[in-house]
């Protein structure tokens, strides 16, 4: 791939970390270190995720009770902090997935027509 | 006192809650780049950039669980301590408590309270002013002044106050009375201490600041015994803290026959307090619900 065609990494949309962040907690409980890992994975590498604002966005989420978190053993026997995604992390995901779709749909029909 | 501990607790530990996950997730991520062939040090310097910086996420992590100052404050029973009636006279003897400790001349500022309010006899000043002891103020008018404001205030504690109400409530008055007057006995001596112990380019400078003072030290005694009378009459009789929950009521057409009145309540069921410009009533719980 030429250089002009390689698209640019570019960092998160304002707002989009906490819907990723959300979905990547859908499948299982994760602590902070693998929940960035798993979103770098996922995004092929292609997300610039400021690790270090994982942490703030985790407490804000909790904070609202959209996720919930507990002490355990990671698989190296290190004491972490899971975070676990409640029922109401659950509707927020999903309002947050419709707001998402629909926004980038009207985007997407605006840059059409243009 | 729990509430506190429980409270300082749970602040302690939100603050340690992001520094733990740091140091995992900055171990977890050298180790990672160490299995990429990394030396350890290497390892751990180049996870430490990707991170970013620790300071600005910290502060922004612990505004998020209230483990910054805002949200001790919010954990902490300080409402209730605001009400509480052991917070004047203790702010009052902290306060000159704290101007006495740090007083480098502290040993001549206690003999010139002692003098001011007439425990003891004040070294003499003498004619020329290097023989003078360093530290001694002029106390005598105002130690007498200080003096004449406590008799009025115990006169107005036994006029107004005890035939009325509890025991209790002019016993706090009257501790509070001589806080007030015992922290306007230091802030004076402290005050001129420092007055005199600067060197001055001028004496006209000194004079000014020496008349300011005694007008704002003036002014400042006159509305701290306004202040305390104020904080007496608002007090619940029975347990003395402050009420709360105020309600006006009244008709602001009819200042004369039925005037607005502020009608607060005990939070502990002793009874309500009507303020209006004029009177200040407590009517006791036993009387707003009677069995």
């Amino acid at each position: 791939m030429s250089k002009e065609k390689q698209p640019e990494k570019g960092p998160l949309l304002r707002g989009a970390l906490e819907l990723l962040v959300l979905r990547v907690l859908e499948s299982e409980p994760d602590h902070g270190f693998g929940i960035s890992r798993r979103l770098s994975d996922l995004s092929k590498d292609w997300l610039q995720l400021e690790e270090g604002s994982l942490y703030p966005c985790l407490y804000r989420m909790e904070e609202r009770g959209w996720v919930r978190s507990e002490v355990s053993a990671s698989h190296n026997n290190r004491r972490a902090r899971y975070y676990r995604l409640t029922d109401s992390g659950k509707d927020e995901l999903r309002r947050q997935t419709n707001n998402w779709r629909l926004f980038s749909e009207v985007v997407g029909t605006v840059l059409k027509r243009g | 006192m729990s509430d506190w501990v429980l409270g300082l607790v749970t602040w302690w530990n939100r603050r340690q809650r992001f520094t733990e996950e740091w140091t995992f997730h900055l171990e977890a991520a050298a180790a990672e780049l160490e299995m990429l062939g990394f030396t350890r040090r290497d390892a751990q310097r180049a996870a430490k950039r990707r991170l970013g910086s620790t300071l600005s996420y910290r502060r922004k992590s612990l505004r998020a669980i209230g483990g910054d100052f805002a949200g001790l404050l919010g954990l902490l029973p300080t409402k209730r301590a605001a009400r509480s009636p052991l917070l004047p006279p203790s702010m009052l003897l902290i306060g000159a408590g704290l101007a006495l400790v740090f007083n480098p001349a502290r040993l001549m500022a206690l003999k010139c309270l002692e003098a001011m309010l007439n425990l003891g006899v004040q070294p003499p000043s003498e004619r020329l002013i290097p023989l003078t002891p360093a530290g001694l103020v002029p106390v005598d008018f105002v130690g007498f002044a200080l003096r004449i404001l406590l008799v009025c205030g115990l006169a107005r504690i036994a006029l107004d106050l005890f035939p009325r109400t509890s025991l209790r409530l002019s016993v706090y008055a009257t501790a509070v009375l001589f806080g007030v007057t015992f922290a306007a006995a230091v802030c004076w001596i402290t005050f001129l201490q420092a007055l005199v112990a600067r060197s001055w380019a001028h004496d006209g400078v000194q004079g000014i600041v020496l008349i300011a003072f005694v007008f704002g030290f003036t002014g400042t005694v006159y509305k701290a015994m306004r202040l305390w009378w104020v904080d007496v009459e608002r007090r619940c009789p029975v347990c003395l803290r402050l009420p709360g929950m105020p309600e006006p009521r009244g008709k602001q057409h009819d200042v004369l026959v039925e005037p607005l009145e502020v009608e607060s309540i005990c939070f502990h069921g002793h009874g309500l307090i009507s303020e209006s410009r004029w009177s200040r009533r407590f009517t006791p719980g036993e009387q707003l619900f009677p069995q």
